[in-house]
């Protein structure tokens, strides 16, 4: 069972296992205690990566005039995302969502930030999962999860 | 005490816009973006054709950077600033 499908009216169907819903949502909840934490951990710098690497003062006022709306909008589709999970309908054991455009938005960004997150911490290099039985810590096997979704709802955007 | 103005010719609209794009875009390699999200945005945010996007995610992929888009510093910032909002590693600098 595919995660997103696009459906014939175009909208992207979203649809998750009882256990997927289970890993997801507090992955979600944990994202945005973390970027809300007064001191953020070094392991959100893809999150936030410098324009002006090699102009400090430049890079100062970039940060000035957009880290904010930087901030505001990725809390915002954490939680656009978490909340079309509220209200899933559920269908032969998946819990299945109509996404509007927004909403699609929303899941592509949390699940990259997500991504961009965990895969830092973990020291994720190019070649590392080639073969998913490489990853056997569970912050591997999240991170494959996080992918294998992703893949599949850029799938259904570019379809 | 001022002058009547000046007969001047004006450049062409062409080379003015040449001159005008002194800043580029650089989007760089990472382990993490898969590979299809990356065309995706490139599509999404500059209306590249799926093949254009290709090639650049290509270019970043298997040289380490590419330049995606060039213009004034305030189109060059709004592009860099959207393209962290879609979590790509993107940078700006003066072209030389």
């Amino acid at each position: 069972m595919r995660p997103f499908t696009r459906a014939r009216n175009g909208r992207i169907e979203l649809r998750l296992a009882p256990q997927e819903t289970d890993v997801i949502r507090p992955l979600f909840s944990q994202m945005l205690d973390v970027l809300g934490a007064d001191e953020q951990p070094d392991d959100l710098r893809r999150l936030f990566p410098p324009a002006y690497p090699d102009d400090d003062a430049a890079q100062q006022e970039f940060i000035h005039f957009t880290r904010d709306e930087l901030l505001a909008a990725k809390k915002q589709a954490l939680k656009t995302a978490d909340a079309t999970l509220e209200r899933g309908r559920w269908k032969r054991g998946y819990l299945a969502v109509a996404l509007n455009d927004e909403e699609q938005h929303a899941w592509l960004g949390a699940l990259n930030d997500l991504r961009l997150f965990l895969g830092t911490r973990i020291g994720v290099t190019e070649d590392m999962f080639d073969d998913p039985a490489d990853a056997e810590d569970p912050a591997g096997r999240l991170y494959l999860f996080l992918g294998w979704l992703q893949q599949h709802l850029v799938d259904a955007l570019l379809g | 005490m001022s002058t009547a103005p000046v007969e001047v010719e004006r450049p062409e609209t062409g080379e003015v816009e040449k001159t005008d794009r002194p800043w580029i875009v650089i989007v760089w390699n990472d382990p993490i973006n898969l590979m299809s999200y990356v065309v995706y945005v490139f599509q999404k945010l500059f209306n590249y054709s799926r093949d254009k996007a290709t090639k650049l995610m290509l270019e970043v992929h298997h040289e380490g950077k590419s330049v995606v888009t060039s213009g004034s510093r305030e189109q060059c910032e709004f592009y860099t600033s959207a393209l962290h909002q879609y979590g790509l590693w993107a940078t700006m600098s003066k072209d030389l």
